[in-house]
């Protein structure tokens, strides 16, 4: 069966807290991912940063990245990091528009291109390009953004699509509550419960 | 299933004999659907019957009158093709159905990795930096919201003609529009003159997408065709699939000796151009138009993860053209830093697809767990 992409969910940074997390567990893990940052104005100069799996963007070493600025003029770069960072600094509206591999078993990748614009009609747009590696195997769950510990600006939204082969869900048989299975190999009776389950007969 | 079922024996009053491998064969399993909660088409204008200088998307069927619903995230897929080889190259406004003078547009933009062009306080914004006389590919991502001013960022890809002699182009972009209305319009004009017009087979679809969105309607980008995570090392992927007019792929390779990722097309084996930016160079490696591939990495590495994540568009009598990024992972372990490559390539085939490989030119392979999937839509 062909699949599609699916929204994984949205999370709204409230003005009071220096992270914003998106747990989408409780949906089926996606080998592929694709997200939007919206960043609002007043995040006080800082850069944005993500990490997976957790609440806080300390603990974890196993990022490395890479932030090109204003289309490779200049880069930063981070190697054995709790985050990966997205973007350079911003004080602006600004988006990031990100993909990241996510199969399991394997290392997670990560690239971001970030736009943000100055206030009024005149603005000035710059543009940077973020890379980032995350050296863990476990399938991300979760995604936490975050911009050096500033307090996110009320108002910003982090919206995570996923996409993988379709999920496999049981199928039990068409047959009614309270049949009965006789195993002829272990001499077993089991009686059916009518939607999923057999329970062997004592 | 149906074979084991006929194994098992239906006995009367309500019995069943079987084995016990017969009796736990009776679960199977089946793919779910996924909900429709992602990228819907909400607008879509194809120019049909004769060329045009200006056009607009305000709903779906090429729809002239109404406006599209007003979404979150918008992206926005152009394909434009030159009506009498005099240039042409997108100028884009919104929520206006005709040329309009508000200044409220400011941009910047990268021509295949020269130095970036700042422009403010436009009446429009580009998806191109120069005219282009036979086609071109544009993505563009929207943040759509009321509370915030529409900024947007994307890529695209542009040939002068058929012939790998007629290279293609590719150009990154960032753009505001200092408005907080919601885009329910999307006016394009062809750049400079009247005479510049958009051809038939020009199309534009603007998906759309709540940050809440309901599982209702059809989602746009169906999967096409996929390969399973490799158990066992190869030198090529391939995904069998029914070609569409707009395609999204994602790859993920870890070389087993060395290896890059490049994409052939229904399996050819030469007959592709591409130009390639490694790692953020001021200016892009020059047009090759002589490969057996299209290059999506510009080095080829071993023992490393490579990802790639590419557009591509392929419309009748058209050849593909295909824009690209893709990060390396720099070396095992966390203390290394990414590498990343920005290309953009084409094949002079004209022949509808029917599969993709990534492939690796290099003296390695694929390891395991390298996958690739591709999406698309007409």
């Amino acid at each position: 069966m062909a699949t599609h992409w699916v929204l994984l969910g949205t999370a709204t940074a409230s003005g009071s807290a220096t992270t914003l997390s998106l747990d989408f567990s409780a949906k089926p893990t996606k080998s592929f991912l694709k997200f939007t940052i919206q960043v609002k104005d007043g995040n006080n100069g800082s850069s944005n940063e993500m990490c997976y799996n957790t609440d806080s963007r300390t603990g974890n070493t196993k990022y490395s990245w890479v932030d090109w600025s204003q289309f490779g003029t200049s880069h930063s770069a981070g190697t054995g990091q709790s985050f990966h960072r997205l973007s350079g600094d911003v004080n602006d509206n600004a988006i990031i528009v990100g993909h990241i591999i996510n199969i399991n078993g394997k290392e997670k990748q990560c690239m971001t291109r970030v736009t943000k614009a100055s206030d009024g009609d005149s603005s000035t747009v710059s543009i940077a390009h973020g890379f980032g590696t995350w050296n863990d195997t476990a399938q991300i769950t979760k995604i936490t953004w975050s911009a050096e510990g500033q307090t996110l600006v009320s108002g910003g939204k982090l919206v995570v699509w996923g996409a993988d082969d379709a999920e496999l869900t049981p199928v039990y048989p068409n047959i009614p509550n309270g049949a009965i299975f006789e195993e002829s190999d272990t001499g077993k009776h089991y009686m059916f419960d009518g939607t999923d389950t057999w329970n062997e007969m004592t | 299933m149906r074979s084991l079922e006929l194994a098992v024996k239906y006995l009367s009053g309500l019995r069943l004999t079987g084995t016990e491998a017969e009796r736990t064969a009776l679960e199977t399993t089946a793919p779910t659907t996924p909900p429709n909660d992602s990228w819907k088409e909400i607008g879509r204008f194809e120019v049909t019957g004769s060329a045009t200088n200006t056009f607009t998307v305000r709903g779906l069927s090429s729809a002239t009158s109404g406006d599209m619903t007003a979404k979150d995230n918008l992206m926005i897929l152009l394909h434009t093709e030159d009506s009498n080889s005099s240039g042409i190259r997108a100028r884009i406004r919104f929520n206006t159905t005709s040329a309009d003078s508000t200044g409220k547009y400011s941009d910047k933009g990268q021509d295949n990795g020269g130095t970036p062009t700042n422009r403010s306080g436009q009446d429009f914004t580009y998806f191109g930096e120069a005219d282009c006389n036979d086609q071109s590919l544009e993505i563009a991502y929207v943040r759509n919201r009321d509370d915030f001013p529409k900024i947007l960022n994307g890529e695209s890809a542009r040939t002068h003609g058929a012939t790998l002699s007629q290279h293609a182009s590719r150009y990154a972009f960032g753009a505001k529009w200092n408005d907080t209305a919601q885009v329910t319009k999307v006016h394009i004009q062809a750049h400079s003159t009247a005479s510049n017009t958009f051809g038939v087979g020009t199309e534009c679809v603007v998906l759309g997408c709540d940050d809440d969105e309901a599982d209702s309607g059809d989602v746009f980008w169906d999967e096409l065709g996929t390969t399973t995570p490799l158990v066992s090392s190869t030198s090529t992927m391939t995904a069998t699939f029914t070609g569409k007019k707009f395609m999204m792929g994602y790859a993920w390779t870890y070389g087993d000796g060395l290896a890059r990722n490049t994409l052939r097309i229904n399996g050819a084996t030469s007959g592709y151009g591409d130009r390639i930016n490694s790692d953020g160079a001021d200016g892009d490696a020059s047009w090759n138009g002589s490969l057996g591939m299209i290059r999506l990495q510009g080095a080829n590495t071993a023992s490393r993860g490579k990802f790639s994540r590419f557009f591509m568009c392929k419309f009748s009598g058209k050849t593909p053209l295909v824009i690209n990024f893709c990060t390396d992972d720099g070396g095992s372990g966390s203390g290394t830093e990414p590498v990343f490559f920005q290309s953009v390539g084409k094949s002079d085939s004209t022949t509808a697809i029917s599969n993709i490989s990534i492939y690796n030119d290099e003296s390695g392979n694929f390891g395991a767990g390298s996958y690739f999937k591709i999406w698309g839509h007409d």
